[in-house]
């Protein structure tokens, strides 16, 4: 999929901007292009309305690292949770259905297929980042660490988390969740 | 991504280039969040990353609190655009342009940093236009009056953009004084209050 012909495909995420730059900064010619691609399918709106586009392959569900990059660059402060974080660790057997993440900002309609959003209050990532709760990325989205996503799961009870006998418990630090508990508590009235 | 915030409705040009500057600035700490909870590379990019996001921060600040003075024109707010007349009037603006500071830094200029807060909310509102029109059903002559705001939006947006271009000096003394300013005013104690964004 190329904006205009002789140029390079633009990548299976882009912008708006992009578009425009590739149309040569005509900015009609970009809006009626993506306009006709989002009428035919061809692309989706990650969260509408931002101008951040993902390319789709009929049927098929983009794969996690277009979905990961595709959040990443339509929501700064995507984070993975819950059983989507513990499983990308090898602390659950249980491998997550959806990517599961969070956001500290309003989202009211998130398009992408396998992927749940989760509203965070404010200040959840500093308290996260208090705790030195954010351990590895998944392709470029930060991820929490085991111990965090346990005690952020227990604290939001919004998130999918695996069964408990499918869970790794020698590889959880007990300490290490009730030092995140405690941080995560400090969000009070936020919640 | 651009702005973060959520739409509200329309107003004249200075305010929607205000919440244009407000909006970025959002965006903009949200990075600085992330960066500063250990996400994005690793090691001297990173704390360079911080670096840079938390001056464009401070001279959007500074760009808004200009733009805020723009409604009653206050004295420090006259004297402050004929400074920018004064010395940086000649300037013309170079969208993109990286200023190489000592370290190794670069910045982008305050013109490149004000105009790419603009461009995001133009392009919001492009957004908003593109999912409009995949609207079908009854309510779509609804939307007609949605539509025709969002474009009237688009145009003032194109024309602050035009406007900034030509006084791309004055943007960078404007920032650059109004920034320091509040820099002295931070070590001093006093809080900035003007801006409904926190800083992380």
């Amino acid at each position: 999929m190329s904006g205009e012909s002789g140029h390079p495909p633009l990548p299976a995420v882009f912008t708006l901007a992009d578009l425009k730059q590739q149309m040569g900064g005509d900015e009609q010619a970009a809006m009626d292009l993506a306009g006709r691609w989002l009428d035919s399918g061809q692309v989706r709106q990650v969260a509408p309305p931002r101008p951040v586009f993902v390319r789709l392959n009929g049927a098929e569900p983009p794969d996690e690292a277009q979905l990961c990059l595709a959040l990443a660059r339509t929501f700064p402060s995507a984070v993975v949770v819950g059983g989507s974080a513990l499983w990308r660790q090898g602390v659950s057997h249980q491998r997550d259905a959806l990517l599961h993440c969070a956001v500290a900002e309003p989202v009211d309609n998130c398009a992408l297929p396998g992927v749940r959003l989760h509203r965070r209050p404010a200040g959840w990532l500093e308290a996260v980042s208090r705790a030195d709760g954010l351990r590895g990325h998944v392709h470029q989205l930060p991820m929490l660490s085991a111990e965090m996503a346990v005690a952020d799961a227990a604290l939001f009870a919004d998130v999918w988390v695996p069964d408990r006998e499918r869970l790794d418990l020698d590889r959880l630090a007990a300490e290490g969740v009730a030092a995140a508990q405690a941080q995560l508590a400090t969000l009070g009235d936020h919640l | 991504m651009g702005s973060q915030v959520k739409w509200a409705g329309p107003r004249k040009r200075t305010c929607l280039a205000i919440e244009a500057v407000e909006n970025r600035i959002v965006a903009l700490t949200e990075y600085l969040l992330v960066y500063r909870a250990g996400a994005g590379s690793p090691g001297r990019g990173r704390h360079q990353r911080i670096r840079e996001l938390r001056h464009d921060i401070a001279r959007l600040r500074a760009w808004g609190q200009y733009l805020r003075g723009a409604d009653h024109r206050p004295l420090w707010w006259r004297l402050l655009r004929r400074l920018g007349t004064w010395l940086g009037g000649a300037r013309h603006a170079r969208p993109g342009h990286r200023c190489a500071r000592r370290a190794g830094v670069q910045r982008l200029s305050a013109y490149s940093v004000v105009d790419r807060a603009y461009a995001a909310q133009m392009e919001d509102c492009q957004g908003r236009l593109l999912t409009l029109g995949l609207a079908a059903g009854p309510w779509v002559a609804d939307l007609r009056a949605s539509r025709e705001r969002l474009l009237a939006e688009v145009e003032l947006l194109r024309d602050e953009r035009r406007q900034l271009a030509e006084e791309a000096g004055r943007v960078a003394v404007v920032c650059w004084v109004l920034s320091r300013t509040a820099r002295v005013r931070g070590w001093l104690g006093f809080s900035e209050g003007s801006s409904r964004i926190m800083d992380p």
